[in-house]
């Protein structure tokens, strides 16, 4: 019985095209008999399979369940290894009913492109201050004489920095091929397609029609939805929200009542998404960004009726108030931190011993403009705890 | 018993209303997010209406702590459906109700 063992890169970010290769050696009459994920190796033994259907699942409790109604569909864990499963069907594609959910293998992507984006940055900010130090030497007009050392340690020193070209060059390739992943694990998920902006914008603008701005709305999403219902209490209803987030549109129309959620997601989860919708929820705006996910939700409703609300219990609201406060904390800490520290000891002290109007024109505006962003982001983070207070107390005073 | 089984009794006996409803909608049938919403809405006779946000959080906790597993059914629709977990924790809860409404009885009848 021959063995073909079959080393298979990055598969794990080609989830559904590993299954049909999968599938494909199935076919041929080959079964998987050993599967190393983390060596992306798969191993197969000369012999028909059992199985014509096949997931790769990806579990972080690697306990990887397996529901009843997917064991009645005819869904087997044929292999698991650590956080890794192969699950398999004895039928045809086309009659295996059920499917295996994916969002832990999606999160796990976001999780690892994530990372990568924080090496760029890294990567970034380390030439950055390699510039910063360096540039002043080549572009002064005094003649620069740089001497090498020899020395067979400079070995290292090529390795390494063949070595940071590799691993950036793997990072490049990662968050390409996992958008394009994601992008494919979404459409996989076919559920109804969420219509964003069902009202299409009209740039004329007359005494029917106003637009309206509103910033800084992420960091008190409970203030942006008493406006949006102050504004359609006075019967101005919202057509449509522009991109960004800032520019509101809106119509005079019939006084009716809305209720509006803001949901912030780490995430875009399409199956909360559609969740929502068929709750009866119309969703008017997402916001673009792949990390802090905004999504605005509103729904009519009558006078004796209560007003609807996707988070309709203290536990979950609070919850969500301090996903808002955490995110902008855990970014704008470190913005404020390094401003900070660049700020105080050595921009004010120099500016401060020459005296502000004998330092040149960069460090005179660097001096100014420093202060004012460390103080935007100290304001936005207060923002989003006075927030997560504000529902805090509503919880406590209901109690 | 596991520990694992008694951590996850501790933490959820004696739950939230949302939490006990959200699970007793899964405890003789496997059902998607919307369907536990209204069928919650239909056995407390439309006294319950938990908003989709609510389902969906606590729905995700139930997951992480393996009281619930999800599938997604013939129209590719997340279903959730209880695990044996899930039917241990709910039937502690349901002892701890009954003996609730037993002494909600027996004081009811001795006032009057």
């Amino acid at each position: 019985m021959s063995e073909k063992s079959i080393w298979k890169p990055f598969w794990s970010f080609h989830i559904q095209s590993t299954e049909h290769w999968v599938e494909e050696m199935a076919k041929k009459g080959y079964t998987l008999s050993r599967f190393q994920p983390k060596f992306s190796r798969f191993t197969f033994k000369e012999k028909a399979s059992s199985h014509q259907t096949f997931s790769i699942s990806f579990d972080h409790s690697q306990q990887h369940p397996l529901p009843k109604a997917l064991e009645e569909d005819g869904w087997e864990v044929l292999n698991k290894q650590g956080k890794w499963a192969v699950y398999g069907n004895a039928n045809q594609k086309e009659d295996v009913k059920t499917s295996i959910v994916r969002d832990n293998l999606e999160t796990r992507n976001s999780k690892i492109a994530m990372f990568w984006w924080i090496y760029f940055i890294c990567i970034i900010f380390s030439i950055a201050l390699q510039a910063g130090l360096l540039l002043p030497l080549y572009l002064s007009s005094e003649p620069v004489t740089v001497t090498r050392i020899e020395s067979p340690m400079w070995i290292f020193t090529y390795i390494m920095f063949v070595g940071q070209i590799f691993v950036t060059l793997i990072g490049i390739y990662s968050v390409i091929t996992l958008k394009k992943e994601s992008k494919r694990l979404s459409e996989e998920s076919t559920q109804p397609q969420i219509f964003v902006n069902p009202e299409a914008k009209r740039t004329d603008l007359s005494e029917e029609r106003r637009n309206k701005f509103k910033f800084g709305w992420m960091y008190a999403p409970d203030k942006l939805e008493k406006w949006l219902e102050e504004q359609e209490q006075s019967g101005w209803h919202l057509t449509h929200v522009y991109k960004g987030g800032f520019k509101f549109q809106f119509e005079k129309s019939d006084t009716k009542s809305y209720a509006y959620n803001v949901l912030f997601e780490g995430r875009e989860d399409s199956s909360a998404h559609a969740f929502h919708k068929e709750a009866g929820w119309e969703c008017v705006y997402v916001s673009g960004n792949t990390w802090q996910k905004f999504s605005v939700w509103r729904q009519a409703y009558s006078e004796e009726t209560e007003k609807p609300e996707i988070n309709s219990d203290l536990e979950s609201k609070q919850r969500a108030a301090m996903r808002v406060a955490k995110i902008y904390t855990l970014m704008f800490a470190p913005i404020i931190l390094i401003f900070g520290f660049n700020f105080f000891s050595f921009m004010l002290p120099n500016a401060l011993e020459q005296g502000y109007f004998s330092i040149s024109g960069i460090e005179r505006f660097n001096t100014i403009v420093y202060p004012l962003v460390m103080f935007t982001f100290l304001i936005s983070i207060l923002r989003a705890w006075a927030y997560y207070f504000r529902i805090r107390t509503q919880a406590i005073d209901s109690v | 018993m596991t520990a694992h089984t008694d951590k996850v009794i501790k933490k959820y006996v004696p739950m939230s209303e949302t939490a006990f409803y959200i699970l007793l909608s899964l405890f003789k049938q496997p059902q998607h997010g919307y369907g536990i919403v209204k069928y919650v809405e239909a056995i407390t006779s439309g006294r319950l209406k938990l908003g989709s946000g609510t389902v969906y959080g606590t729905i995700t906790k139930m997951l992480k702590d393996h009281l619930i597993v999800v599938y997604a059914n013939e129209e590719r629709k997340k279903t959730y459906e209880i695990t044996e977990l899930g039917k241990v924790v709910i039937q502690r809860e349901m002892t701890r109700i009954e003996d609730l409404y037993t002494n909600v009885i027996a004081h009811r009848g001795d006032k009057k």
